[in-house]
């Protein structure tokens, strides 16, 4: 009797499973490839140097940097004790543009910056002519994924050593940071060495889940607007929520 | 305690990181508030947003103190039943054998789809959803913060326009102005957390970023981010606070408090002055904090 309650047990058991779908679900692999729409990436700020005295340096050390991508759109927000900062992007996938808007939010003093293509090409001059060497020798794992070794050169010598995978596939992510265009994949660790010490930023978290639409969002309260000049000092515009109302014509102007 | 139990099951499989402090809180809740469950399981089901397998010794630890807290409540009452309805009691054992025994069969035991595996670092506590587009919704924490940081008000402020094409109808999702510290809040100023920790009254002081021990302290700051605070700045912190027998602030700690404003202002001018630096970048900011240039 109690053998066949067991039989009959497991059988609708069985049944009940193959009727929800349910699939024998994959090991996952650090190869494997994931498109990603949506994608989180936390990176971890870390600074050494000699000086065991403390910093600027330690303000921002153990900090941590999260690019969110979900569309066309993107956010990167850098927090630290010294510093909360956003870049927001927007890319034209039409024009084949991006629209930036630059967000401070710490301190007394937040504002919001809005750069048009022209005007983010100059603020990231400094990669005009840069060059990416690939070591493909060179692996490493990070965050459970391959990576490969590659070294960005800045026409001044400047360079810094990027770790990066071909198993995550996204189209915004290159237009995020002005450097991650030059990588074929997604960064997963860069570093910048001088003989002063290295600041370096390691993936601490990925994420392919969606992420909320407030995200994308401009914080409004308290924000002054700010126009930038290329070379010059910014010049005040007044607060944003305030002139909410009046900046239609931007919209229009910038057409993102 | 089901649910409890389910949780910490779970949690002891997944695979991607939370803050690195968070299991140390779930053990620090549980330690503290022995009798407090929902406390327990917001801090249980914070974690199961992220997916990591916890520290071996701080898991057993946690699982230990869960079932001390709970056995004298539960466990009585679960044996009466047992008692009062063994044949139903057998035939649910006998189901779970039987559900067990065909996954193990199967091999689907505690396996999980990649795309499952992957972290989501979403807000415990989510902020509501507008329903109007046309409104922000801006939220802020009150007393309830205590019991696990709820957004509770709502102020709705018409706002129609776009800014450069971004939506700015509904809130930002990380206006607040709370950090956690060691399982407490803090009301941060501006989100200045470097304003914020000089300007704690002295017996506000965290105990634990007066600690100088080697490792790393960690201060929530939202639901995405938690940042390290490393033994220099901690030592930092610790001299800005040093008093004299009449409670004034030593020399020395006046001396520190200028040195946090003087980088400040050094931070402000690189980066706010002229727009030419970019403190996101790695050249603009490793130029700048150590010092090449």
């Amino acid at each position: 009797m109690r053998l066949r309650v067991l039989l009959a047990t497991i059988g609708t058991l069985l049944i009940l499973q193959n009727k929800a779908g349910i699939v024998p679900p994959e090991e996952p692999a650090a190869t494997q490839i994931i498109n990603a729409p949506e994608l989180t990436i936390s990176y971890r700020i870390n600074v050494t140097n000699a000086s065991k005295t403390s910093g600027v340096k330690d303000t921002y050390s153990g900090g941590l940097k999260t690019v969110f991508i979900s569309g066309n759109k993107a956010r990167i927000r850098q927090v630290s004790l010294m510093r909360m900062q956003n870049i927001f992007i927007t890319r034209d996938t039409v024009k084949k543009t991006e629209a930036v808007v630059i967000a401070k939010e710490s301190g007394p003093k937040k504002y919001v910056v809005s750069m048009n293509n022209a005007d983010w090409q100059a603020y990231n001059n400094k990669y005009d002519s840069a060059r990416f060497e690939i070591s493909i020798s060179d692996t490493a794992t990070i965050a459970g994924y391959l990576c490969f070794k590659g070294n960005l050169i800045l026409k001044d010598k400047r360079s810094i050593e990027i770790w990066y995978t071909t198993a995550i596939k996204n189209n915004i992510i290159k237009y995020t940071e002005p450097f991650f265009d030059f990588v074929p994949g997604v960064i997963l660790k860069y570093s910048y060495v001088t003989p002063k010490g290295t600041l370096s930023y390691t993936a601490e978290s990925i994420s392919t889940k969606d992420i909320s639409k407030t995200v994308f969002n401009l914080p409004l309260k308290g924000y002054q607007k700010v126009k930038y000049i290329p070379g010059k000092p910014p010049i005040p515009l007044g607060d944003l929520l305030n002139n909410a109302d009046d900046d239609g014509d931007d919209d229009d102007e910038e057409g993102m | 305690m089901e649910k409890i139990d389910n949780i910490l099951k779970n949690l002891q499989h997944v695979k991607a990181t939370p803050p690195p402090d968070a299991w140390s809180r779930l053990l620090n809740t549980v330690e503290k508030h022995q009798h407090a469950e929902e406390q327990l399981l917001i801090r249980l089901k914070e974690l199961s947003n992220y997916q990591q397998r916890p520290p071996a010794d701080l898991y057993d630890k946690i699982f230990a103190a869960v079932q001390k807290n709970v056995s004298s409540k539960v466990i009585s009452p679960v044996i009466d039943f047992f008692i009062q309805y063994r044949q139903v009691a057998a035939a649910a054992v006998l189901l779970l054998l039987g559900y067990f025994a065909y996954l193990f069969i199967s091999g689907n035991f505690n396996s999980q789809k990649p795309q499952e595996m992957a972290v989501k670092p979403s807000p415990i506590t989510t902020p509501e959803q507008p329903t109007d587009s046309s409104v922000i919704v801006d939220t802020i924490f009150t007393s309830g913060e205590k019991k696990g940081l709820h957004l509770v008000k709502k102020i709705k402020i018409p706002l129609k326009k776009k800014y450069y094409g971004l939506d700015i109808e509904t809130e930002n999702a990380f206006e607040s102005s709370v950090v956690m510290v060691d399982g407490k809040s803090f009301e941060i100023k501006d989100n200045n957390l470097i304003f914020t920790f000089a300007s704690f009254k002295y017996d506000e002081v965290p105990s634990v970023l007066l600690n100088t021990s080697d490792e790393n302290v960690y201060i929530q700051v939202d639901n995405y981010t938690s940042l390290a605070v490393n033994k220099n700045m901690r030592s930092l912190i610790k001299q800005m606070y040093k008093t004299r027998k009449n409670g004034s602030f030593t020399r020395k700690a006046s001396r520190y408090r200028k040195k946090l404003t003087d980088w400040q202002n050094a931070d402000d001018i690189k980066f706010d002055s002229t727009l030419n630096y970019n403190p996101l970048d790695p050249f603009d900011l490793g130029d700048f904090i150590l010092q090449l240039k």
